[in-house]
């Protein structure tokens, strides 16, 4: 009698962790996240059409709010089933609003939702986040997320993607170890309009795209950017296939602007820095790889009021010389990614003593030097 | 190998394997060796008590005031947790006296606030895990299950559940531990002494309510024929190799939070969200799930095993109560404070928790003084 009262009770696990079946649920795959008019904020998801098993036809779904809760709240209201965001791969940012916006209290208030898939990525989308993110096409047949699990995985191994994750970014917004850098992606314009214009072809439609080079949207954002040289199309043939070993990729090589054709038009490589909890500025994918083995294979052994003191490993591939110069373009655009606060950390005896340190402040003032 | 004979030598190792590893040749050998095994499986579920009350601490209390000193403040709680094991092993000697059930009703009010302290963050991991149930039906699930698992279950079954849990809950606490600090590294753990070693030891004074279970480890089995076995038993499970490796898990746990640094105190979290912080940092979905799994199993367990335990202690001052009344009255408490206060956890649940020490404390020195009396009678 009470083993069968105990199985009966197991019954309950029957159930599931939802109230709703997974048809009855909707899984966002992206979220962006864009600056609206009269301050508000435009929050948006993109889902899989679910038209068949196979389906690889996606949808964006948008709302405005006063912030992310409100604008969440709208888009829960409006939908027909309750989000889910336990698939969520990608947040997307515009660098309009990332740069304008302390990060941390949104990026908190996303990581606290109950469903939220912590490992998900967080970029910054050069132009209209919405635009980039309903630009995504996953290549090669597959589902988006799948597409993003692979290329973002491959990406991070190529040092072309910082490896941080919506848990790791919240962290490290929170305290003064050191900055984050954030992915950045971009709409790439002439592949863009090549698609669209292979499209309207088929259909029996003319006309043909433009080529160009800005990886915005049909926002005007551009001019906020940092103005950086951008490679010209058709410049050098470079192809980013088999894993490379580094040296071939063009110096200033950004999103949305790599010269080639066919494919997603929306691309995924470089970074930005964060200082002061906001973007301040970009790296491009040759900046990024530079930036990202210097911090896998170096530390700062001590710092003081105006020195910081860097130790390269024996097998870093990144020279002195362009070591000195990474750091000082960090240091303009205040971004702690070298970790120098936490070398602050391990000098210091308490938290009393770190805090009367100031490194936020001395930061953008230090020089570096350089050892083996 | 013929297929006849590779198919005896499977089911003879097969049933090898089911078989206990020591050999018994006497009635009274297999008896003892039953007792031991029992004995041992109530140490288990002993130090899974302990481990659970000291880790809640770390999450609850702990690492929101000492930071990268929780480590140091769970070495500091090695203190108190010793000298009440040397206090009731002095005490253990009286609870063969008549009276013995008065001192261990004592240890009820500890008990009680164990229980609500397990409920209520069950509760709230519960609400994380599943949000779109309704607060209410997590609330009957949590306190249905308790109770009737204690209810429906035999005398030392929640002992062996235990025990039979304890490889399982290792497991996957190892797996959380390593891959918690994903980024291999160890600058959190920097400043050294947090802020500093007064507000580190003021923080551990706020866990010495937390190693109050010690004293089960001399209570338990309590049920009313406990007795009469632990009289007749001749080996006893050594208590120390049981407590001080929970006290090891629980500095290493603090140290991998202090590594890892889940969270930021301003940040206000919910006490689900506490809970799991550790294992999200994890950068694996899998071992991130297994982190809300190995709550999900610790939770119940200690739940289980407090109401079985308070329900014991009740049974044995007052037998003539029923099994299913004593369990509710231990049960009811706990429920009440979850119930009509649900956000009692963080405000004022944990503000009373160091004070369960008190009650084991005064039951141990009672103990002490009816054993002499023994001694002397």
């Amino acid at each position: 009698m009470k083993r069968f009262l105990l199985l009966l009770l197991f019954c309950l696990f029957l159930t599931g962790c939802s109230t709703s079946s997974g048809e009855k649920q909707i899984f966002p795959i992206c979220m962006s996240i864009d600056q609206a008019k009269d301050g508000k904020l435009t929050i948006g998801v993109q889902v899989n059409m679910m038209s068949s098993a196979e389906s690889t036809e996606y949808t964006v779904f948008t709302a405005t709010g006063d912030n992310f809760s409100q604008a969440l709240e709208i888009l829960g209201a409006s939908m027909p089933y309750p989000l889910h965001f336990g698939q969520l791969r990608l947040c997307i940012l515009s660098y309009e609003y990332a740069s304008t916006h302390s990060l941390r209290p949104l990026l908190r208030e996303i990581a606290s939702l109950y469903t939220i898939r912590p490992d998900a990525t967080v970029m910054v989308a050069l132009g209209n986040a919405r635009q980039t993110m309903e630009a995504q096409k996953p290549d090669l047949g597959v589902r988006l997320s799948t597409y993003l699990d692979l290329l973002l995985s491959r990406l991070r191994q190529e040092h072309l993607l910082p490896i941080e994750n919506l848990t790791d970014v919240v962290r490290a917004l929170g305290s003064d170890y050191g900055d984050p850098l954030l992915g950045l992606c971009a709409l790439n314009q002439a592949v863009s309009d090549q698609a669209k214009s292979q499209q309207q072809s088929q259909q029996g439609g003319g006309g043909g795209g433009s080529g160009g080079n800005s990886g915005g949207g049909d926002q005007p954002a551009v001019a906020i950017y940092p103005q950086q040289e951008l490679p010209i199309s058709g410049d050098k043939e470079t192809s980013i296939g088999e894993p490379s070993p580094g040296d071939d990729l063009p110096i200033n090589l950004q999103a949305g602007a790599l010269p080639r054709q066919n494919g997603n038009p929306v691309e995924y490589i470089g970074s930005t820095t964060v200082g002061n909890g906001v973007v301040s500025g970009i790296l491009s994918a040759q900046e990024t790889r530079m930036v990202l083995l210097l911090i896998r294979h170096s530390q700062v052994a001590s710092v003081t009021q105006t020195n910081a003191e860097l130790t390269l490993e024996q097998d870093c591939p990144v020279a002195p010389e362009m070591t000195k110069e990474l750091a000082a373009r960090l240091q303009a655009l205040n971004c702690d990614a070298l970790s120098v606060g936490a070398a602050v950390a391990r000098q210091v005896s308490d938290l009393r003593a770190f805090t009367q340190f100031d490194i936020e402040s001395i930061y953008p003032s230090l020089t570096f030097s350089v050892t083996h | 190998m013929k297929a006849p004979v590779f198919l005896a030598r499977l089911r003879k190792r097969t049933r090898r394997l089911m078989q206990t590893r020591t050999e018994v040749h006497t009635e009274e050998e297999s008896i003892q060796s039953r007792m031991l095994g029992r004995l041992t499986s109530w140490h288990w579920l002993g130090a899974i008590l302990l481990f659970a009350q000291l880790i809640l601490w770390v999450v609850l209390a702990g690492y929101d005031n000492a930071l990268q000193g929780t480590w140091q403040a769970a070495i500091m709680l090695l203190m108190p947790g010793l000298g009440l094991y040397l206090l009731w092993r002095a005490a253990a000697k009286g609870l063969a006296h008549r009276q013995a059930k008065w001192p261990l009703l004592c240890l009820l009010p500890s008990l009680i606030l164990d229980i609500a302290l397990l409920l209520a963050a069950w509760l709230s991991l519960m609400r994380q895990l599943m949000p779109s149930y309704p607060e209410v039906v997590l609330m009957i699930l949590c306190l249905v299950m308790t109770f009737l698992a204690a209810l429906l279950g035999r005398e030392n079954g929640v002992a062996y559940g235990g025990g039979m849990l304890r490889w399982l809950l290792l497991g996957f606490l190892a797996l959380v531990l390593l891959h918690a600090n994903a980024g291999r590294t160890s600058d959190r753990l920097f400043p050294v002494l947090g802020h500093g070693l007064t507000h580190t030891a003021k923080t551990a004074l706020t866990g010495v309510g937390a190693v109050w279970p010690v004293a089960l480890f001399f209570v338990l089995p309590c049920h009313k024929d406990a007795h009469q076995f632990l009289v007749r038993a001749q080996k006893q499970p050594k208590t120390l190799l049981f407590l001080l490796p929970v006290f090891l898990l629980c500095i290493l746990y603090s140290l991998s939070m202090a590594a890892t640094a889940p969270w930021n105190p301003v940040d206000q979290l919910r006490v689900g969200e506490k809970l799991i912080a550790l294992s999200r940092h994890t950068r694996s979905m899998l071992i991130t799930e297994l982190g809300s799994l190995w709550w999900l199993i610790l939770l119940p367990l200690c739940a289980v095993a407090g109401l079985t335990s308070a329900g014991s202690i009740l049974r044995r001052a007052a037998p003539r109560f029923p099994r299913w009344l004593a369990l509710l009255a231990a049960l009811l408490p706990g429920a009440a404070m979850i119930v009509l206060w649900p956000g009692i956890l963080p405000r004022f649940l944990i503000a009373l928790l160091p004070y369960r020490v008190i009650f084991p404390l005064l039951s141990g020195i009672w103990l002490c003084v009816l054993g002499r009396r023994q001694l002397r009678g």
